[in-house]
């Protein structure tokens, strides 16, 4: 945003905290400062967006005041069923707050919410209940307040955002098209960058989804199509990996000789991807035809070793389901231009019932197993020791928790500092201007500058948070005000406190150094992709148990997740310690991470269709080759120094070499196979593996150049 | 030194009376980051199995130490 932009964005939250305050006060309602913060932490760069927030913090008010009145009610005279009621539901808001995309903030503010009833006055069921709904209440009056205010002044929508993203991300996946029709040679670190823009353009167009989604009824009413076409553009990132990744093991002057058309139906892709953008900016239907299809030359291929016509089928298939994604994405272009609404019976919901495919989510148990631990402490805090701040101990550290659980990479001193900084700030406005103003206006101006500075001058981010609850915390204005300093500096060294102890209990799980945070993940990454190799083959035969089933869709599950949360553990790294070189290389693991499970998701299905079809010899073969892989895996699970990578191209052109051998035989005798196996079933299995060694090799070629001496190395740090 | 200022008492500072575990807390995180600078300069950290319990472990230790023998 440029500066006009943020300036008039600070002025509108600014003003919106002082309107909903002053509201708050002249109804006489119950802590003002909820609504303020309310309109605090909703106020986001477009309406939609903030208008999507604050609807899911008032949905998630409901359940939050629910649980919390319920907690009160079956346990109001037991500290430690009171203590176990309300972990469990911090443990389920913190799970769902970092496992869900769309509802994240919502189970965020239901956890939050629980706690703030649980801390209130508890004296009676009416002030409970009163709790309860003025906290509601003042929830639904900031968002009002403050739509009103952004509808009105200055107004920025998310109006069109969608398809610019759009545009934007189909731009960059048509670059890696533009360079093979050029023949320009791309360096690795440019696809990498390609790869990265791709991930957060995609991200982006699912935000924009929900904000211009509440903005706009057209959007709304398309939504079914929107996040159809949402989906195939992270399958077209997908499909794009793979076919690059199959390219990258060819020649080119062999990619000239066997698929000659390759450049023809590139350009033929490229122009439906145009037609594609050309129905976003300018709402031109795309003419519906038949997919591309790239076609091998059979006789060029003839001439080819049996493992080189493998890799070219892989190729070939990997495009034509690449060109498939266009033009499934040209119907539905075509679909959202003319409304046409998909029927709601023909929307096939992916079967995950819940025993088969737990999809449980390692680091969001984690997160909530710390937040958990957080409440604990605070509450065993305030009944045996009741330092100042008392009861509001199990807000502070429940509530903190939650946080640091969502977002882990946040550390301490980004908190504990800037806090530490506006709350001494909030005092001394409260001790040396306060007692000079006396009418709301004057305290209501008060207010709106120092929102103002403060939304100005942190633009978001950790420092703005920080300095809303030094303002709105610190400066307290009550109905009638009253000034007492010792209460408002107990409540500055409890804030302290409730941080510090928060970041100790940190230290207790894991370290805080981002460092050690990927190599962790890194290295359970190899684990379940040991496990997955290990087991496939008993997988695709349906001999596993059903706790063994269940296993091994977790960690196919953890396969998916780990490598895209590596980027954003690696933009935390200590720049102090490491190469900016190690840090691009870090970031670089994730792309052939990705690429790795690709391979093994496609391998996985692969082995289940065709795996209990083959000749015992055929699976005789394919299972040394597995016992390699997997002692490449266990060794990266192990120690993260990849082999020499020569030994693992030996290694993989053994493979090939014994491979080669059996695929001749086997051409050669013409065995008998059953009537539904066919060779081109078997090449698909084929480039299964093959792909999935390639990968392995790329990864390897990556991680050799990462320091990882000195990313191991241990220090002691904040 | 009257017999009275030798157990423990809230500090006042302007009429603010702060807890005195909360000043021998500060001290002892204070010395604790202290500590662990040296203890990474002259790389004895590297020896260490889990060094965030260590670093945990120091501030524990220096502020036992520091409630104790330092009369606030």
């Amino acid at each position: 945003m440029d500066k006009t932009t943020v300036y008039k964005e600070a002025f509108k939250t600014a003003l919106a905290v002082a309107v909903v305050y002053g509201l708050a006060l002249q109804l006489d309602w119950m802590k003002p400062y909820w609504a303020a913060f309310t309109v605090a932490l909703i106020a986001l760069p477009t309406a939609g967006q903030s208008f999507n927030k604050g609807i899911m913090r008032l949905a998630g008010t409901v359940p939050g005041c629910i649980a919390g009145i319920a907690i009160l009610s079956i346990a109001p005279q037991d500290r430690w069923l009171f203590l176990f009621l309300g972990v469990c539901w911090v443990f389920l808001a913190t799970y769902m707050t970092s496992s869900t995309k769309i509802f994240s903030y919502f189970w965020n503010i239901a956890g939050v919410t629980c706690l703030v009833i649980l801390t209130g006055k508890v004296d009676s069921s009416e002030h409970v209940f009163n709790s309860a709904m003025f906290r509601t209440l003042e929830t639904a009056m900031g968002i009002v307040v403050y739509m009103l205010v952004s509808v009105f002044l200055w107004p920025r929508t998310n109006l069109g955002s969608i398809k610019s993203t759009s545009v934007k991300l189909l731009n960059i996946q048509d670059q890696p098209f533009a360079n093979l029709t050029s023949s320009r040679e791309v360096a690795e670190e440019e696809l990498d960058k390609l790869r990265n823009t791709q991930i957060q353009l995609l991200t982006k167009l699912g935000q924009d989804l929900f904000a211009e989604g509440s903005e706009s009824y057209e959007v709304s009413k398309n939504a079914v199509n929107w996040l159809t076409f949402q989906k195939q553009c992270a399958a077209l990132m997908q499909e794009l990996d793979k076919w690059y990744l199959s390219l990258s093991s060819t020649e080119k002057r062999t990619v000239a000789k066997i698929l000659p058309d390759l450049k023809k139906k590139v350009e033929a892709v490229r122009e439906e991807i145009a037609m594609v953008q050309a129905g976003l900016s300018k709402g031109e239907e795309p003419p519906v035809h038949a997919a591309v299809k790239l076609e091998l030359k059979q006789e060029e291929l003839a001439t080819l070793g049996n493992v080189d016509r493998i890799i070219f089928n892989g190729i070939t298939n990997h495009f034509n389901e690449f060109a498939n994604v266009v033009y499934q994405m040209r119907i539905t272009i075509g679909d959202i231009l003319n409304d046409r609404i998909p029927d709601k019976k023909a929307i096939t919901k992916s079967s995950q019932r819940f025993w088969i495919n737990p999809n449980i989510n390692y680091e969001s148990i984690r997160g909530a197993l710390f937040a958990s631990l957080c409440l604990i402490a605070g509450y065993l805090i305030w009944i045996y020791i009741n330092p100042p701040g008392h009861q509001s101990w199990i807000l502070i550290t429940g509530a903190l928790g939650m946080v640091v659980a969502g977002f882990p990479q946040l550390q301490a001193k980004l908190l504990i500092l800037p806090l530490a900084i506006t709350c001494a700030f909030g005092i001394a406005v409260y001790v040396f201007i306060l007692p000079h103003l006396d009418a709301y206006w004057q305290l209501g101006l008060l207010m709106l500058i120092l929102m103002f500075i403060n939304c100005s001058l942190f633009k978001g981010g950790p420092g703005q948070l920080a300095g809303t609850v030094g303002i709105i915390g610190m400066i307290a204005i009550t109905n009638p005000q009253v000034y007492s300093f010792p209460a408002l500096a107990n409540t500055y060294l409890f804030l302290l406190m409730g941080f510090g102890t928060v970041y100790l209990l940190s230290l207790v799980l894991d370290s805080p150094r981002p460092e050690k945070a990927l190599l962790k993940k890194v290295d359970r990454y190899f684990k379940s992709l040991t496990y997955l190799v290990r087991n496939m083959e008993a997988y695709g035969t349906g001999r596993l148990s059903t706790f063994q089933r269940w296993l091994f869709n977790f960690h196919q599950y953890q396969l998916g997740l780990i490598p895209n949360s590596l980027p954003m553990w690696a933009r935390f790294i200590n720049k102090k310690w490491f190469s900016p070189t190690s840090m691009q290389d870090a970031q670089s693991l994730s792309n052939y991470l990705q690429g790795l499970t690709y391979r093994m998701n496609e391998l996985i299905a692969l082995n289940k269709l065709y795996g209990n079809r083959l000749r015992s010899d055929w699976i005789n073969a394919l299972r040394i080759w597995h016992q390699k892989l997997e002692l490449v895996f266990l060794n990266w699970e192990i120690d993260k120094t990849a082999d020499e990578v020569e030994q693992i191209q030996a290694q993989i052109k053994q493979a090939q070499h014994n491979l080669e051998a059996h695929i001749s035989t086997y051409l050669a005798q013409e065995k008998e196979q059953p009537d539904d196996f066919k060779e081109e079933h078997l090449f698909d299995l084929l480039t299964g593996y093959l792909g999935i060694s390639y990968a392995a090799l790329n990864y390897a070629e990556v991680s050799n150049k990462v320091d990882w001496k000195n990313w191991r190395q241990e220090v002691i740090t904040i | 030194m009257t017999f009275l200022n030798l157990f423990p008492h809230e500090i006042s500072i302007g009429g603010v009376y702060i807890p005195p575990e909360f000043l021998a807390a500060l001290l002892g995180l204070i010395l604790a980051l202290i500590t662990s600078q040296f203890l990474n300069k002259y790389q004895v950290t590297k020896k260490f199995f889990y060094p965030p319990l260590v670093m945990l472990s120091m501030v524990v230790i220096y502020t036992l130490l520091i409630g104790l023998f330092i009369p606030f």
